[in-house]
C-alpha cells in the first residue's frame, strides 16, 4: 500500500453499497423483468462458445455463454482465496444472457466488497513496506503474465525484462479491443440494423480501452 | 437483495413501477470547487530553497514529464551539492503518480491539492510548469500528496562498516575500519541515486555514479576502471579522502551520504592488484615520445602526474627525499588508518606505468636542481608541506617540544623515540588527530594507558578534524580540551618541560574575519604534561630552490605563484599539490593530473 485509507473511508463505502443495493429493484424493474427490454434482448448477437474462445472473449461475456470461468476463483490473486462469492454462469450467449450475468455479478459485487469492509485489518503496523531504491532496481530477465478479473473481462499486463531497471516490452492486454473490434465486427454482420446497438451496448467494450 | 426469476419473461407493466421518480427532485451539485482530500495528487509545489537540482526526479519520472531547466540568477555551489537547475514539469506528460515526490532526496518537492488549469489555445505553454512554492496560479492551495517517513522511495540508513572495538584498537597500529564485505557494499550501492552532485564537487571528478552503479551491478573491474579514470591514488582515496562528494550528497540532505569512500575501498580491495594493473595501464601509449620529466616530490601529485606523463610516453623520473614514495599519505597518515601495503599497492600500479622513482634523493643537497633542469625537458614542483608550523610561544624552543609531522615521520620510519608518558598537542585538525592516536597506541603498548590531551583554539564542534576523528579519539581515551589557546610552556626550575599554559579563547577572528584570538586570562590552565606537540599546520621547504630562483619566482604571500595549468612564472617549472594548494590527498591528486596535462601539452606542441 502506498498510504493508508482516508479517515472516515469504509464508512462512507458501506453506505454507499447500502445505497447501490437500495436501487437494485429499479433497475429491475427498468430493465430485467421489463418485457420490452427481455424481448428485445433475448436471441440478439448470439456467440456460442466455441465462437467466444476463438475471439478470445473473457468475463461476463464469456460466462454468458456458459463457460464458468472466472480469474477471481479460478487463478486468485490479492484476497480472493478469502473472499466468498459465486460466479453467475448463463448458457445462451446472447444479448439477454450478457444482461444477466452483469446483473448477477453487481450482487455478487455488492457481497464481496462487503467482505472487504469487514475484513480489512485495522492499522496496526506500517503501511507500506520498505520499497529497494528504484533507480537502482535490477531486475532478472524474462517475462510475465499476469492478469485479474475486471468488469469487462480480464485485464492483463504482459512485460519482458532483458534485466536492469526498466522493462524491455510491456503489453497491456484489455478486454475491450478484442470485445469491440474482432467480436462486434463478427456478431453484426447479417445482424438487423436496429440490433446493432444493442448487440454493442451488451458486449460492455469500453472504446479508450480498444487502444492499448 | 432482489434476486430476478428469469423463467418469468417480466411484464410490461413493471417500469411503471419506478414512476415514482417522477415526483423526486433533480439532484444539484453545488458549483463552488470541491476542496481536494488531505492527500490529493494535485500540481506540483517545488520550495526552491530546499531544492538543490539533483534530478532524480527527472530520472524516476517514467513518463519523462520532468525536465531540468537552468535558471539565471541561481547560484550553483558544486562544493555543497546545488545546481542552478530546478525541475519544470510538462502537465501534457505527467499522470501525478507521485514518484518524483517520494524519491525527492531533499524532501522539496509535494503535490498541491490545486487540481484545475484551463487554457485557451495559443496558451498551450501553460501546460509546462516549472513549480515553485507559490503553486500553479499563485493562489494558496493546500499540501497534497508530500513525503511521509513511510513513504519514502530514498533509504536514509547508511551500512555501518564494521570495525574494531577501541579496546581492540588502542594497544596496535592495526587497521581500525574492517571494510564492507559484498552485501554490505551492494546494498550501500543500491542507495544511490544517480545525481551525479559527487562528481561534481570532487576535485578530480571522479566517476563515483558510475563506479557505485557497477558495483551495484556486480561489475567490479568495470568499477576500478571507471576509478582509474580520474584517479591512481584509489586505494588511498578509498581509505583516507577528505571525501567532499560524501558532503554534496544530495542524500546527506535528510539521511546519511552514501559511503562513497568506503564503496572505492571495497572495489579496490575485491579486484585481483594484477588486474587492477591491468585495468589502469589500458590506455598508455606504446610509443616513447623521447621527452623527460622530473618530478621533485614522490607524494599524491607527484605520482599522479608521473603516472599521467608515463603513459603518454614520456620518461618521468620521480626524485623522492625519503626512503619510500607516498608523502604525506605513508609519512603523515598513521597506519591504522591507511596501512602501507595499500599505499604500496597504489605506486606498484605507478611504477608499473614505466615511473622510475629515485627514493633518498634530496634535491639541492644530492643533485642541484639547475641539473634537474639542464638533464630534463620540464621539472614539476610537488614537494608538499613537510615542515610543521610552529606555535613561537614562549619556551616553544624547548627539546621536548616537538612538530606533530617530525614525529609521525618517526613513527612511520620505526625510528624509536622516547615516548611521552603524558603529552599535550596543540592544534584540533586532523595531523592533531593523527599523532595523538598515535601516541596514545605507543603508550599503551609501553606503559599500558593513554595520556594524551588535545587542545585547540575552537570549540570541539568547530574542530577542523573529521568528525570521526574525533569521537574515535575520545573512544581511545583522549582528552579533548577545547578552546584553549596556548600561551607558553612551562618549565621548571632544573629546565624540566612540565606543562603548557592556556587561556580560555574568547574569539578566533576579528570582525574582518581575519585571525586574531582574543583570549580571557582568568580563564588560566596548566595543562600538565613532559611533552609538547605542536601540530598547528604545515608549510613547504623551498630551500631547494636557492637563492637566485627563489628571487626569480614569483611568489603568492609566501607560495609559489602558478597560472591555472600549475606553471610558475619560470616557463621549464611547473608547481603542484599541497605545497601551492594547502593540504589535502584529492585536490593533490586533482591538480597532478592538470598540471600533468599542461606539461604534455607544451612538451608535444615542442616536439613538433
Amino acid at each position: 500500500m502506498r498510504r493508508d485509507l482516508p479517515e472516515g473511508y469504509l464508512d462512507r463505502v458501506s453506505k454507499t453499497l447500502d445505497y447501490l443495493e437500495s436501487r437494485l429493484p429499479d433497475y429491475d424493474n427498468l430493465l430485467f423483468t421489463n418485457k420490452v427490454f427481455v424481448h428485445r434482448a433475448t436471441g440478439v448477437g448470439t456467440l456460442n462458445q466455441e465462437q467466444a474462445l476463438e475471439w478470445a472473449v473473457t468475463g461476463p461475456n464469456l460466462r454468458a455463454t456458459g463457460l464458468d470461468f472466472d480469474v477471481r476463483r479460478d487463478d486468485p490473486y490479492l484476497v480472493y482465496d478469502q473472499i466468498e462469492f459465486d460466479v453467475p454462469v448463463e448458457q445462451a450467449g446472447d444479448a439477454w444472457a450478457r444482461a444477466l450475468v452483469r446483473r448477477s455479478e453487481l450482487k455478487e459485487s455488492l457481497r464481496i466488497l462487503r467482505q472487504v469492509v469487514t475484513k480489512l485489518p485495522s492499522v496496526g503496523g506500517p503501511i507500506r513496506a520498505p520499497i529497494p531504491n528504484p533507480l537502482a532496481w535490477n531486475l532478472p530477465a524474462g517475462d510475465v503474465y499476469t492478469r485479474v478479473e475486471s468488469s469487462k473481462g480480464e485485464l492483463a499486463y504482459y512485460v519482458v525484462s532483458n534485466g536492469g531497471d526498466k522493462p524491455y516490452r510491456v503489453h497491456v492486454r484489455g478486454p475491450s479491443a478484442m470485445h469491440a473490434v474482432q467480436v462486434l465486427e463478427n456478431l453484426v454482420t447479417g445482424a438487423r440494423i436496429e440490433d446493432v446497438a444493442q448487440i454493442m451496448f451488451s458486449l460492455d467494450a469500453c472504446p479508450p480501452e480498444v487502444d492499448r | 437483495m432482489s434476486d430476478i426469476d428469469y423463467k418469468n419473461r417480466g411484464s410490461l407493466l413493471n417500469p411503471l413501477k419506478s414512476f415514482a421518480f417522477f415526483g423526486r427532485p433533480a439532484v444539484t451539485e453545488a458549483i463552488e470547487p470541491r476542496p481536494a482530500s488531505a492527500n490529493y495528487r494535485g500540481f506540483h509545489v517545488n520550495d526552491w530553497t530546499k531544492c538543490v537540482g539533483c534530478s532524480t526526479c527527472q530520472k524516476v519520472c517514467d513518463n519523462a514529464a520532468i525536465t531540468m531547466v537552468r535558471i539565471p540568477g541561481l547560484v550553483a555551489d558544486p562544493v555543497k551539492g546545488i545546481r542552478d537547475e530546478r525541475p519544470a514539469i510538462d502537465y501534457g506528460r505527467c499522470c501525478w503518480c507521485g514518484l518524483c515526490v517520494d524519491i525527492c532526496p531533499t524532501g522539496s518537492l509535494a503535490l498541491s491539492r490545486e487540481y484545475v488549469h484551463t487554457c485557451t489555445d495559443d496558451q498551450l505553454d501553460s501546460y509546462f510548469v516549472l513549480p515553485d512554492s507559490s503553486g500553479m496560479h499563485g493562489q494558496p492551495f493546500e499540501k497534497g500528496w508530500a513525503k511521509t517517513a513511510d513513504a519514502d522511495l530514498v533509504d536514509l540508513d547508511r551500512q555501518r562498516m564494521p570495525e574494531l572495538e577501541p579496546e581492540q584498537r588502542i594497544g596496535n597500529f592495526a587497521e581500525m575500519m574492517l571494510g564492507y564485505d559484498d552485501q554490505q557494499a551492494l546494498l550501500e550501492a543500491s542507495r544511490c541515486v544517480q545525481c551525479g552532485m559527487c562528481h561534481d564537487a570532487c576535485p578530480t571528478h571522479m566517476h563515483a555514479p558510475e563506479y557505485i552503479r557497477a558495483i551495484w551491478e556486480g561489475r567490479l573491474e568495470e568499477a576500478v576502471a571507471w576509478i582509474y579514470q580520474t584517479n591512481p591514488f584509489a586505494h588511498i582515496c578509498g581509505r583516507v579522502c577528505t571525501r567532499r562528494c560524501e558532503d554534496a550528497c544530495s542524500i546527506g540532505h535528510r539521511g546519511e551520504p552514501i559511503a562513497i569512500r568506503w564503496l572505492k575501498r571495497y572495489a579496490m580491495d575485491a579486484v585481483p592488484h594484477e588486474r587492477v594493473k591491468q585495468i589502469a595501464l589500458r590506455d598508455k601509449v606504446d610509443t616513447p615520445t623521447g621527452k623527460h620529466v622530473a618530478i621533485i616530490g614522490g607524494g599524491p601529485a607527484g605520482l599522479t602526474a608521473a603516472f599521467d606523463l608515463a603513459r603518454k610516453g614520456h620518461a618521468v623520473t620521480v626524485f623522492e627525499a625519503l626512503s619510500e614514495p607516498g608523502g604525506m599519505t605513508r609519512w603523515g597518515i598513521p597506519e591504522y588508518r591507511l596501512p602501507y601495503d595499500r599505499i604500496d599497492r597504489d605506486i606498484d600500479v605507478i611504477r608499473s606505468a614505466g615511473v622510475d622513482i629515485r627514493c633518498n634523493v634530496r634535491i639541492g643537497q644530492d643533485i642541484l636542481l639547475d641539473q634537474l633542469r639542464t638533464e630534463h625537458d620540464a621539472v614539476l614542483l610537488a614537494i608538499g608541506l613537510q615542515q610543521g608550523r610552529q606555535t613561537r610561544i614562549p619556551h616553544s624552543e624547548h627539546e621536548k617540544v616537538f612538530r606533530a609531522v617530525d614525529l609521525l615521520n618517526k613513527i612511520t620510519a620505526g625510528e624509536p623515540f622516547e615516548v611521552p608518558h603524558c603529552a599535550v598537542v596543540i592544534g584540533g585538525g586532523n595531523v592533531a588527530m593523527d599523532i595523538a592516536r598515535s601516541l596514545a597506541r605507543l603508550q599503551k603498548q609501553q606503559y599500558g594507558h593513554v595520556n594524551v590531551v588535545v587542545t585547540a583554539l575552537e570549540e570541539q564542534q568547530h574542530f577542523m578534524a573529521d568528525p570521526d576523528e574525533i569521537k574515535e579519539a575520545l573512544e581511545e581515551g583522549i582528552v579533548i580540551r577545547d578552546q584553549c589557546g596556548p600561551q607558553g610552556c612551562e618549565i621548571d626550575a632544573s629546565g624540566k618541560l612540565i606543562g603548557l599554559k592556556t587561556w580560555k579563547v574568547l574569539s578566533i577572528f576579528d570582525e574582518n574575519k581575519r585571525f586574531a584570538p582574543r583570549y580571557d586570562e582568568a580563564g588560566e590552565t596548566i595543562h600538565a604534561c613532559d611533552t609538547v606537540i605542536e601540530a598547528i599546520g604545515q608549510s613547504a621547504d623551498t630551500a631547494l630552490l636557492g637563492d637566485a630562483l627563489t628571487e626569480a619566482l614569483e611568489w603568492n604571500r609566501g607560495r609559489l605563484k602558478i597560472d591555472n595549468d600549475g606553471r610558475t612564472s619560470e616557463t621549464w617549472l611547473w608547481s603542484a599539490g599541497d605545497c601551492v594548494n594547502g593540504p589535502d590527498v584529492v585536490h593533490a591528486v586533482a591538480d597532478g593530473h592538470r598540471v600533468a596535462a599542461s606539461i604534455d601539452a607544451v612538451l608535444m606542441e615542442q616536439g613538433k
